[in-house]
């Protein structure tokens, strides 16, 4: 990680009004992971995982739920470009119904 | 541009049968071949990553078209189509061009605006609708299958003939929790009806229950000929019941095998 600084823009960004439908707590953190990435574009705390290109995905854990974050990270203007602000509430509720059902202990053959 | 949806494997590749569950009654253990179960997981969890994986290329692509200008030329090229023209484009575009209005002023559902529109952008929405149909089915079938094992009757409707108070609700509340439906009976003269009635796929029936109007074995050879039932009569309730419940089980088919065990069976 280099110690250059990084201009958070969230000018096409979409999702930015589910911030406003979050309780007070897991605003501050969201928006605390939104501004971190003017430091750590990467941040390995929230599972920052490239998508190919520029485009990398990060995963804020909040209250009964997950926010996802997408944005596009420009190493050479120093710029990370927030592309979209969303739940991930269905992809949550499948794992944790599959590691339920690993719970399950399968048996036999 | 339309996207074409992945080659997926559709449910009717995914069997899963009854076959596949093992039912320990007495544990109530429900076991499953591990090969299917792991392959239904790792199944449903690739359909998931997949279907994460199209949303975030849909946004992607949507943001760089808000980005380039590219949402307002395929939001105008589509007015011009449906429009063919007309002077009420021109009304359309002076309303700020949102697919709401598109979709008021020509009675388009909204939902086709916008899957026009996303195809014309490029965005996988296609992909994404098959995904998640394929998710709803596979999910919607592996739930009903697990839901099944965990209540998987051995048999559906049990009968208990015994005398009124003898080890009734020991023997009742062990086949309930096994998810089978239970009946008892505690007089032999009512035994033919409760049958009839009930058609009960195992009868369990002991022989020093009062009334009973003809000998144990004479009621076997009139129950075996109740293809569906099967029937234990026995002197022994509580290890026949143990027994059954645990699957050491043997289906006699022949009267005559079971006569000729004589009374260690029967009464």
């Amino acid at each position: 990680m280099d110690n250059k600084r990084y201009e958070v823009r969230q000018d096409f960004a979409e999702g930015l009004d589910l911030l406003g439908s979050l309780a007070e707590r897991d605003r501050e953190k969201v928006e605390e992971a939104i501004a971190s990435l003017a430091k750590d574009p990467w941040p390995k705390r929230f599972g920052a995982n490239p998508l190919g290109g520029e485009t990398v995905r990060i995963t804020v854990p909040v209250e009964d739920d997950e926010i996802t974050i997408l944005y596009d990270v420009d190493v050479y203007e120093s710029s990370v470009d927030i592309i979209q602000i969303k739940r991930r509430t269905a992809f949550k509720r499948a794992g944790e119904w599959l590691a339920g059902l690993m719970k399950f202990e399968p048996k036999g053959k | 541009m339309t996207t074409k949806p992945s080659p997926l494997v559709t449910t009717k590749a995914f069997p899963l049968e009854k076959s596949d569950i093992q039912y320990n009654p007495t544990s109530e253990e429900v076991s499953i071949k591990r090969e299917k179960f792991d392959a239904f997981v790792k199944y449903v969890q690739e359909l998931e990553e997949k279907l994460e994986a199209a949303e975030d290329a849909r946004d992607v692509a949507q943001y760089r078209a808000r980005k380039e200008g590219k949402t307002a030329d395929v939001l105008q090229a589509l007015a011009e189509d449906v429009f063919q023209g007309t002077a009420a484009i021109r009304g359309w575009l002076a309303s700020g061009n949102s697919l709401q209005e598109l979709s008021t002023r020509t009675g388009i559902p909204y939902a086709t605006c916008h899957r026009i529109v996303n195809e014309r952008l490029g965005t996988p929405n296609v992909e994404i609708g098959h995904l998640q149909k394929m998710i709803t089915a596979v999910s919607r079938r592996g739930r009903a299958f697990f839901a099944k094992a965990e209540a998987h009757p051995r048999f559906k409707r049990v009968l208990i003939g015994l005398p009124k108070g003898f080890e009734e609700q020991d023997l009742v509340s062990s086949w309930q929790t096994t998810g089978s439906e239970v009946s008892t009976v505690h007089a032999g003269l009512e035994i033919a009806e409760k049958i009839k009635d009930l058609r009960p796929n195992l009868i369990l029936l002991d022989v020093s229950m009062p009334n009973l109007e003809k000998s144990g074995l004479e009621l076997l050879r009139e129950f075996a000929k109740e293809k569906k039932s099967t029937i234990i009569l026995t002197g022994e309730m509580g290890l026949a019941n143990s027994a059954l419940l645990q699957g050491s089980f043997e289906r006699k088919t022949k009267i005559e095998e079971l006569a000729s065990e004589g009374e260690s069976v029967g009464g």
